[in-house]
């Protein structure tokens, strides 16, 4: 079981990847609801892992990522897209993202990207 | 969706009640159109040579195919031919009017060509909605000069009908500089050109949408069901990005706003596609090259 911090701006979103991440028996130990907030609750709660929703405003998931990469270089992002932000995502990687999830959320995706990342 | 389109039509011109409507679409996924239907359509076999046939069968443990060959109306290669149509969406919703006693095929086909005549299109248009594919469909519904428009009102039809709802037809479109409203969802995505896209609603009619979508009971189009709505456009805008990806075009999503006290919006040319999701209107806003906002009272 893994503590888990979720950012996404989009309730709805948030809402179903804690359905999944629960399911799976990890706990959700905070949301954050832009990339601001999820950096301040990152350094806060220190979680095994982060998703970070690219499309965000005030800090979008890139800055974040990068902000988070910068103060904790081992921690855990998984990036969450909506499909075709192929320059997004390679800037995620050169920044440390370990794995990317497509929206809108497949379950059995969610939990083979979790495992793998969970596991390195 | 031709089974959809023709359901609305038949309720429109009250020719069946609400309760055949529903009992319609529950027969659809059962049904396979018959080898005698489909040979009427196609014109191998007259309406009395079916009926003959379809009751010889009644009577003698053959099938409909072997008996029609026997009595001289069809060949064997004919009869492949036929078993191939078998699953035509447009006979099949031919089969289901039959079944229930509503209509045979030919008054059927003088149907659509009713549709036809109101609807204003041509021929190879009909034939195209009987096809039921949506990337023949959805031009047909685009005003001239969509062009540009077309490939991002198509992805959008196909996203909504596997996400928000399979009850979904689309109704004709047409550019505006404003439209009213009571709520929606608005996503800027800049590029070259950039563009805005949009859904938008009076009252509970992105319920459905939102409920779908968003795997939750909203009560009402409220903030956070308009949320869900603003991630459907969101995934929308992310698959058409994807698209002009490939052809080496990058185009940067903005989060998406969503309000539930607008007045409409505005006020660039925008090309509005209304739709029937279940029995409710939405409008797709595409808007090529400005970014739209909100509008207030
Ligand atoms: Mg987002």
């Amino acid at each position: 079981m893994a503590k888990i911090l979720i950012v996404d701006d989009s309730r709805t979103s948030r809402r179903m990847l804690r359905a999944i991440l629960e399911e799976m028996g990890h706990e959700v130990v905070a949301e954050a609801v832009n990339g601001e907030d999820g950096f301040v609750k990152y350094k806060e709660l220190n979680p095994d892992l982060v998703t970070l929703d690219i499309t965000m405003p005030v800090l979008d998931g890139i800055q974040a990522l990068s902000l988070i990469k910068k103060h904790d270089p081992e921690a855990k992002a998984v990036m969450i897209t909506a499909a075709g932000q192929r320059d997004k995502m390679i800037k995620a990687v050169k920044y440390g993202a370990a794995e990317f999830i497509t929206k809108p959320y497949e379950k059995e995706v969610v939990e083979k990207i979790l495992k793998e990342v969970l596991a390195l | 969706m031709i089974a959809n389109i023709i359901a609305n039509y038949l309720i429109n011109k009250g020719k069946i009640s609400l309760d055949q409507y529903y009992e319609f679409f529950e027969e659809l996924s059962k049904v396979r159109a018959k080898l005698g239907l489909i040979a009427v359509h196609e014109g191998l076999m007259t309406e009395y040579q079916a009926d003959t046939v379809n009751m010889l069968q009644a009577t003698m443990d053959m099938k409909f195919g072997d008996l029609a060959v026997e009595k001289g109306f069809l060949t064997h290669n004919q009869v492949q031919e036929l078993l191939r149509k078998q699953a035509d969406p447009y006979l099949s919703v031919a089969q289901v009017l039959e079944n229930m006693g509503i209509m045979r095929l030919n008054d059927l086909d003088l149907l659509m060509k009713k549709y036809q005549v109101e609807n204003e299109m041509s021929s190879s248009s009909i034939e195209a909605l009987k096809s039921d594919e949506i990337d023949r469909i959805v031009p047909l519904f685009l005003p001239p000069e969509a062009d540009e428009y077309v490939a991002f009102a198509t992805l959008a039809f196909k996203t909504l009908m596997r996400c928000a709802d399979n009850n979904i037809f689309p109704i004709k479109g047409f550019f505006a500089e404003k439209l009213d409203c009571q709520n929606g969802a608005l996503q800027f995505v800049d590029g070259d050109p950039c563009l805005t896209a949009g859904m938008c609603g009076d009252g509970n009619a992105l319920l459905g949408a939102a409920c779908k979508f968003g795997q939750e009971e909203f009560e009402s189009v409220n903030m956070d069901a308009l949320d869900a709505i603003a991630e459907l456009l969101n995934c929308i805008c992310g698959l058409y990005a994807s698209e002009l990806s490939q052809k080496r075009i990058t185009m940067e999503l903005y989060p998406p706003q969503y309000d539930d006290t607008i007045e409409g919006v505005g006020e660039y040319k925008t090309l509005i596609f209304p739709m029937m999701l279940g029995d409710k209107l939405v409008n797709l806003l595409i808007c090529i090259g400005e970014k739209l906002e909100f509008r207030y009272s």
